[in-house]
């Protein structure tokens, strides 16, 4: 241990370079040496020694073998070691480098996740509406069937008779199970009464859904009897609410209109069908002939495996036409259609939802083309840097990871924000695209659509991000070192750059615009004249239930003495009833003819509803001609009725319609001619529409408005107090302010509205930023130039003339392919417009305006700068 | 080290043969030859290894960066590889001396022990 080794040799010896076979050789031979040298000196003969020696040392070969061994095990350990290093300095560098350039890199990201955030968010949902199966275990073969109404479009929707059902189910092959189902509204409770509606389901509905309770059972065919036992179902939150826990729930006892029925199950909150429903009871009912024309029923049903929904169709279409043959008097012309269930829930949305998702796919593209020219002009910017970079020896391997590491730490970041905005998004684009969507159906982020944006967002950053890397190091010597930085910028690059901008800018055009129509539409939507003033105006609704209502006399009588009662509140200004509000109840239809009019002998279906009198006052709809029922229209006088603008046109053109006949069930004489309103929906095209004193035809079922003074708040409890002063066991709805109702219609509009503007407004951001980054880099590059210009003469104005021109160029270039695409993108969007023309030549005119002024208002910072350059320094420096 | 020994006892052997060899360079860095007569000297050459295997032992704790190989001069002017014990080396070779000395305490306690004691316990 006396070696004391010269600190400078051993410098020098470590840049040898290493081959550790040599150097073990080397190891092992100098200890075999140094043995034989030992036993010499105690006398061997030389060649002695060295057999001693090697004899000692034992197998030269299998020492040399496993030392080597362990050296390799070494060797890669240290490489490990030394890739987690690198890698380190890789993420410390590029999050330096990132800091540092702050404001691009924040761009980048914002950008990023706002691509990733909408489009996650719109496709998520999609996913949700239009891909993934209903919750039912037998979800993706779940289909709804519906008998075609007169005078309706043919849809699945439709309801059905279950005589009808019935037969189908008996002969139809292609199902595994048929069920159906309808509403009834029902009284539960006994000493306070509570109004709800229930279920009525087959049996068999709950094995098409391939449903099972979640405690207890559901319904056997037995139960599913006229005078079976009295059972019921009840969910979850019903149970909880009701008994405290699920467990409790099943033997206890339900009083359904005054009945005491047994609850045999609960069903757990994903297998509530149809969505919302607490209460089930069984159908109960048998086919009887004479009620094949009574359509009441919703029918569903499962496909057998591998039997695909055109065969099905193919064997409906044939079975109707069949049972049309067999009962003609109720059947005769009505085809039925059948369709996957999810498109009773998808329906109106998909529309909407497909142009969603267009408009996020155009901001995604846009933010993609953002990045993209951001990298690019980040990477011109740093073309200085690399070089230097290159010239100290980095490798081109390593300078690509380099920025690879930047790119991809800057869409991670991104992508995180981008996760934030989706999950956001997801619940918000959720509620609007299916404003009436099932509970079940939830909308959450899907990972898949969220993998596949960023990948989409990230490749763009990071393809862009690491170009430069390979153009610069692919023509980068030392020599390039001297050359100026601004001479290096690939020309190419600023094409792509000046490229990239008039896409966004094409593609911001085309956002904008159809956000401008998006907003009109749900303004006039929103302003639409609905023939009624749902301001102040508070709704209920109440059935009269009991046998004490059998009679017409005590249904008008109630009603009449509740409308007068709440008329008697305090704060009141009017109150009425009438069968179905509009918006809010949707809409009833009833066969009705004329004599003596140009539509004489057509049987129609006309929109309804029996009113109290002074229901136009209260609802402020206009009396055009003639006069409103008062309480001396009543059973045993005239019957008369009071028809729409529309169906006074219709049916008498030209003339006065007063004192005319009409047939609704019986005859009635026209004493008075209303307003239009929007009965079921705010994009109704005006239809006809008659009302009836409720007086001469008393219905059980009816809605109350009532008309508050400003300010004043309808109490439950003052509402109930009136209704059980006329009868103590009456159920009272939920009171519901009439603009509450508007509200919830234009919702979808509404968020529609707001989504599209949201989008187009950060299209906006980010083309006006991509135009700026463009010019101000260009600038930048060409200071030198500028400055010689400027030197031989050239004025400010005139700098600032030629980089705003540039500008105008690029602007002009992406409105005139942003119109086109505008156009294209406005006819897809037509028939979701409410009022408003795509076509209008003065919204282009304003949206082309719009954009080039943004884009000038982009170009004069860079501009300006360009203009300000000094001559001197520009010559001088580089 | 391809010996046909247990590997349990292997364990053991490669465990006291690591240990005699960062005990070697305790006093500081030292080539193989010298670790090898520092052995043979202090076990009174009483164990009888081929010294080959001593290198595979030296690489390996230089793998595991209980000692560190740096290229020097041997005291006739030679190019040799002179090891020493890192700090970790160190402090393994402390601790397993420690654990060794126990071993081996326990094992001359057993031996020494009277067999009649034993047999009635």
């Amino acid at each position: 241990m006396s070696e004391q080794r010269p600190v400078g040799w051993r410098r020098v010896l470590r840049f040898f370079p290493a081959d550790p076979a040599r150097d073990v050789d080397d190891e092992l031979d100098f200890h075999i040496e140094a043995r034989a040298a030992e036993y010499e000196r105690a006398g061997m003969s030389p060649d002695e020694a060295r057999a001693k020696a090697q004899a000692r040392f034992g197998d030269r070969m299998r020492a040399r073998a496993a030392t080597l061994g362990e050296d390799a095990r070494h060797a890669r350990s240290e490489r490990r070691a030394s890739m987690v290093h690198d890698f380190g300095q890789d993420i410390r560098f590029a999050s330096r480098t990132l800091r540092r350039q702050r404001l691009p890199a924040i761009l980048a990201a914002v950008c990023v996740a706002l691509g990733i955030g909408a489009t996650t968010a719109v496709l998520s949902v999609g996913d949700a509406l239009l891909l993934r199966p209903l919750p039912f275990p037998n979800g993706a073969r779940l289909i709804q069937i519906g008998t075609e109404s007169p005078g309706q479009p043919l849809t699945a929707d439709q309801i059905n008779s279950l005589e009808d059902y019935t037969d189908w189910r008996a002969r139809a092959r292609s199902f595994s199970e048929l069920g159906a189902i309808a509403n009834a509204t029902i009284t539960l409770g006994t000493t306070d009464p509570v109004r709800a509606t229930a279920t009525l389901s087959t049996a068999s509905l709950w094995q098409a859904l391939g449903v099972h309770a979640e405690r207890g059972r559901v319904f056997t065919a037995a139960e599913d009897r006229p005078g079976g036992p009295r059972v019921a179902l009840v969910s979850h939150g019903y149970a909880q609410r009701a008994y405290g826990s699920v467990d409790s729930a099943v033997g206890k006892q339900l009083t359904i209109n005054g009945r005491v029925h047994d609850v045999i199950g609960v069903l757990a909150a994903a297998s509530r069908f149809p969505d919302g429903a607490d209460l089930w009871l069984p159908l109960a009912r048998e086919p009887r002939e004479d009620q094949r024309g009574n359509r009441s029923y919703t029918v569903i049903g499962a496909l057998k495996p591998n039997v695909s929904i055109e065969t099905a169709r193919a064997e409906m279409t044939a079975l109707a036409a069949v049972i049309a043959k067999e009962h003609p008097e109720h059947n005769e012309g009505r085809r039925v259609a059948i369709a996957p269930l999810r498109e009773h829930y998808v329906g109106a949305a998909r529309d909407g939802f497909r142009l969603a998702a267009a408009a996020a796919l155009l901001v995604l593209l846009v933010a993609c083309a953002n990045v993209a020219c951001l990298q690019l002009a980040r990477g011109s910017a740093r073309a200085r840097e690399m070089q230097v970079r290159v010239a100290l020896g980095a490798s081109r391997a390593r300078l690509v990871r380099q920025l690879l590491t930047e790119n991809v730490l800057l869409a991670l970041a991104g992508g995180a924000a981008g996760v934030a905005v989706g999950i956001w998004g997801t619940k918000y684009v959720g509620t609007a695209v299916a404003a009436n969507a099932p509970s079940w159906m939830a909308f959450h982020l899907s990972v898949g659509v969220l993998a596949a944006t960023t990948a989409v967002c990230m490749a763009a950053g990071v393809l862009f991000g690491i170009a430069p890397a390979f153009g610069l190091t692919r023509r980068l010597g030392v020599t390039s070192l001297r050359v100026a930085g601004a001479s290096m910028v690939d020309r190419g690059q600023g094409r792509a750059q000046r490229a990239l901008a008039v896409a966004e800018l094409a593609l911001t055009l085309v956002l904008v615009t159809t956000a401008t129509l998006a907003v009109e539409s749900f303004m006039r939507l929103s302003n639409v004249p609905t023939g009624f003033d749902a301001a102040n105006l508070q709704t209920f609704r109440l059935s009269l239930r009991g046998s004490r209502y059998d009679s017409a006399d005590a249904r008008r009588i109630a009603i009449a003495s509740i409308v007068d009662g709440l008329r008697r509140m305090p704060g009141i200004q009017g109150a009425t009833a009438t069968t179905l509000l509009p918006i809010r109840d949707c809409c009833s239809r009833f066969g009705f003819s004329t004599e003596g009019t140009a539509l004489q002998g057509k049987d129609l279906m006309v929109t309804g509803n029996m009113v109290t009198p002074g229901h136009f006052a209260v609802m402020r709809t206009p009396i055009v001609r003639g006069r409103d029922f008062t309480d001396a229209d009543r059973a045993g006088t005239q019957n008369v009725i009071i028809i729409s603008e529309t169906m006074a046109k219709m049916f008498w053109p030209g003339e006065d319609p007063i004192g005319k006949t009409v047939h609704v069930s019986n005859g009635a004489t026209v004493v008075g001619v209303v307003a239009d309103i929007k009965q079921s929906s705010l994009v109704d095209a005006p239809e006809p529409q008659f009302y009836r004193p409720h007086a001469q035809d008393p219905w059980e079922d009816m809605s109350f408005a009532v008309r508050v003074t400003p300010g004043t708040v309808l109490a439950a409890k003052d509402v109930r107090a009136v209704v059980h002063a006329v009868d103590p066991v009456l159920p009272v709805g939920s009171i519901v302010p009439m603009t509450m109702v508007m509200e919830r219609t234009l919702a979808p509009k509404r968020v529609f509205g707001a989504l599209f503007t949201a989008f187009a407004a950060v299209a906006l951001a980010l083309a006006v930023a991509g135009i700026y980054g463009v010019l101000a880099f260009q600038v930048s590059r060409r200071g030198q130039e500028i400055g010689v210009r400027m030197a031989l003469g050239a004025e400010r104005p005139r700098v600032l003339r030629t980089v705003l021109g540039q500008a105008a160029r690029l602007g002009i270039t992406g409105v005139v392919i942003g119109v086109a695409g505008a156009l294209i993108a406005a006819r897809a969007l037509a028939h979701t417009l409410y009022g408003v023309s795509w076509t209008a030549p003065w919204r282009y005119a304003a949206v082309v305006g719009f954009l080039m002024l943004a884009t000038l208002a982009a170009a004069f910072g860079p501009a300006w700068r360009a203009s300000r350059v000094d001559p001197m320094r520009a010559l001088r420096g580089d | 080290m391809d010996v046909d020994v247990p590997a349990q006892s292997l364990d053991l052997l490669r465990g006291t043969f690591d240990l005699l060899i960062l005990k070697s360079l305790a006093a500081g860095p030292a080539h193989g030859y010298t670790i090898a007569q520092w052995i043979e000297r202090s076990t009174a050459d009483m164990l009888d290894i081929e010294e080959g295997t001593l290198y595979p032992a030296l690489h390996r704790l230089e793998r595991r960066k209980l000692i560190s190989a740096e290229w020097g001069v041997s005291e006739n002017n030679r190019r040799a590889r002179f090891y020493g014990l890192t700090p970790l080396g160190r402090r393994s070779m402390r601790s397993e001396q420690a654990s060794w000395s126990k071993l081996v305490h326990a094992l001359v306690a057993a031996i020494d022990a009277p067999i009649a004691a034993s047999a009635r316990a």
